[in-house]
């Protein structure tokens, strides 16, 4: 019974951890047009390189950019760990304007030992860089004199 | 003279090609510069003519991991190293700078045990063991073909002083890997591969586990560390933006049961599949197979969203002499990550064709393994470190230090039809270990052992204490 107890507590610790079951990502709800606003987005993932871009179904995704990790290798702390990344810009039409998100999809690649069998695993986005870029499409709506509702 | 020509032409070859890597540093490709320019101009065409973007405060270029402290080191296209490596199509990924290509390290671990009975992996009594050293070596050999490998210096290794007989260790080569990257989705491999059979076997690195002691399934139902000669494929698919399937499919040697299988053969077996060791002796030489089939063996991965990772999978083939019967060893596996709390384990199953609910051993007119086997492991860990640590010693513990007190529960049975069978085990186990940084690792366990069938009122519990770190 015992057992069982422990069991059960870290399950339920696991699955409800704090927040969310889902990640979020930053998002910026603008009273502009949806060309205005996707003409901005995209305008400001430019320095990516861009895998998928569909005004459609209101979709960019950038390709992958990969960087060393911050995450030193081993004891020493050596740099041969890597990191890649890409963003997923999604336009989405709501009853007062358009909701522009800015989701990251992250990876770590590590050469130590059976690490490297594994290929790259997903770890956390970087928030602050999700948030960075969500700034910097709300500051050019603003700019362009849109309205920024939240 | 030619003292001279010979030193300006060094020269020359070590200043000419520098300025063309750094002149390739300045932007994108042509191509490039005028797709991304294609596209921004076509967008900003709205219906009112051409738009402009003026600039705005706080509207700074975005700054991405810390690429403009270091660069990409590996080689021209990018570090595409591993599975399903995307980098050489990164703009980002450029020859910044000549670097070695291959990447060499290992890890140590030394553990000391003190149980009060012999239990499996734990004396009985105080015992040191300096049980791995192993050095890898990992190599970009071009931007699609790398090899990855470790050798294991297991106990001292075999002719270490006083190693003979039972305290003798061993020199193996744990997995040894080319592979061939086509693309995200598939990735060609080929050598001594890591069996992609639950989850314990690809993550048994020391410095990886939280526990001094592997689970007790991994002993003898997915028998780590489990690795056979073979080929195949494995790779990547992102479903959506949330979700990611990872696959492994491979064709290897297969389990190889020995030659005293059955009357016929009428030889007593060094290579059992018995009760006493589940499959874990019967793993297969890397060089030969006992027959010519060879046996199948895959793991698909599914993680809905971050933080949950369900997989399953197998590994058939036949596994006697003759190639006449089968072993299907089938295992789920899964791992849940919320917060500090993670909960990780793994269920195996094994059905052996030409088994019996009464195996033999060691009988001269041969043996018969037992029919089926069972094994798993739930473990739970939960991370913290107190921050008044960092105040009263920032020198040891900082940003990148962590405690995990972990739980774990398992049970091996090599026997699932037998009431019998003494190598029916569970283990329970608390632990708590401190990382000082995430490769480096101490740990402290204590380890409730029961034999299910054989309760002699003798306790086999005890202590561990191991350390551990990659280098």
């Amino acid at each position: 019974m015992f057992k069982f107890s422990l069991i059960a507590f870290f399950l339920g610790s696991a699955i409800s951890g704090c927040g969310g079951i889902f990640p979020s990502a930053p998002t910026v709800l603008t009273a502009c047009s949806f060309d205005q606003a996707w003409a901005i987005a995209l305008a400001s993932v430019n320095e990516f390189e861009v895998r998928r871009v569909d005004k459609i179904s209101g979709k960019i995704e950038t390709e992958w950019m990969l960087f060393n990790s911050k995450r030193g290798a081993g004891l020493f702390a050596r740099s041969e760990n890597k990191e890649r990344m890409r963003f997923f810009v999604t336009l989405e039409r709501k009853p007062i304007g358009i909701q522009i998100e800015t989701f990251q999809m992250r990876e770590f690649f590590s050469p130590m030992g059976l690490q490297s069998q594994s290929g790259w695993r997903r770890i956390a986005p970087n928030k602050g860089e999700e948030q960075r870029l969500a700034n910097r499409i709300s500051n050019r709506l603003k700019a362009k004199g849109c309205t920024i509702l939240s | 003279m030619k003292r001279l020509l010979v030193a300006g032409a060094i020269v020359t070859l070590m200043v000419v090609p520098q300025t063309q890597i750094w002149a390739a540093d300045d932007d994108f490709s042509p191509a490039q510069r005028e797709q991304i320019r294609k596209m921004v101009q076509e967008s900003l065409q709205g219906p009112s003519g051409p738009m402009s973007i003026p600039p705005a405060p706080g509207d700074e270029a975005p700054v991405y991991g810390d690429t403009t402290q270091r660069k990409v080191t590996f080689g021209k296209g990018g570090f595409t190293g591993g599975g399903g490596l995307e980098g050489g199509r990164s703009i980002y990924a450029k020859p910044f700078v000549k670097a070695p290509k291959a990447t060499v390290g290992g890890y140590i671990d030394f553990i000391v045990t003190d149980c009060k009975n012999s239990a499996k992996d734990c004396d009985k009594g105080l015992t040191f063991d300096q049980e791995r050293f192993i050095p890898f070596l990992y190599s970009q050999v071009t931007d699609r073909i790398s090899v990855a490998s470790e050798i294991e210096f297991e106990h001292g290794a075999s002719n270490s002083a006083g190693g003979s007989g039972s305290n003798s260790g061993k020199v193996v080569l744990e997995f040894a890997t080319m592979d061939y990257r086509v693309n995200d989705t598939l990735n060609l491999r080929a050598g001594l591969i890591l069996i992609p059979i639950g989850r314990f076997n690809l993550t048994h690195d020391t410095p990886l586990n939280d526990l001094p002691l592997r689970p007790i399934a991994s002993r003898y139902i997915l028998p780590s560390t489990f690795m056979e000669s073979g080929l195949g494929i494995y790779g990547s698919f992102y479903p959506t933006k949330l979700a990611k399937v990872d696959y492994e499919l491979y064709l290897v040697q297969g389990f190889d049961g020995g030659t005293g299988f059955g009357n016929s053969e009428g030889t007593i077996c060094t290579t059992c599949i018995s009760e006493s060791k589940g499959v874990a002796s019967a793993k297969p030489s890397a060089q030969k197979d006992n027959n010519e089939d060879k046996s199948l063996t895959g793991r698909i991965a599914v993680s809905p969203f971050l933080g949950v990772e369900v997989a399953g999978s197998f590994h058939h083939g036949k596994w006697d002499s003759a190639g006449q019967h089968d072993l299907t060893l089938y295992a789920l596996d899964w791992s849940l990550q919320r917060g500090p709390f993670e909960l990780i384990g793994e269920s195996a199953w094994i059905n052996i064709e030409g088994g019996n609910p009464t195996p033999v051993t060691g009988a001269a007119q041969g043996y018969v393994p037992p029919a089926g086997m069972h094994g798993y492991f739930i473990q739970g860990n939960y991370h913290f470190l107190p921050e008044m640590l960092k105040k009263v010693a920032p020198g040891h513990f900082t940003d990148a230090s962590t405690f995990t007190a972990v739980v774990r529960y398992g049970v091996a049975d090599t026997n699932t039809h037998s009431d019998s069978n003494t190598n029916d085990i569970d283990r329970l186990t608390f632990g708590i270990n401190f990382r000082p940084v995430e490769d480096a690792v101490f740990k402290l366990a204590w380890t409730s052992n029961g034999e299910r069938n054989n309760n002699t009122g003798s306790s086999n519990d005890g202590w561990q204490f191991q350390a551990s770190t990659y280098f």
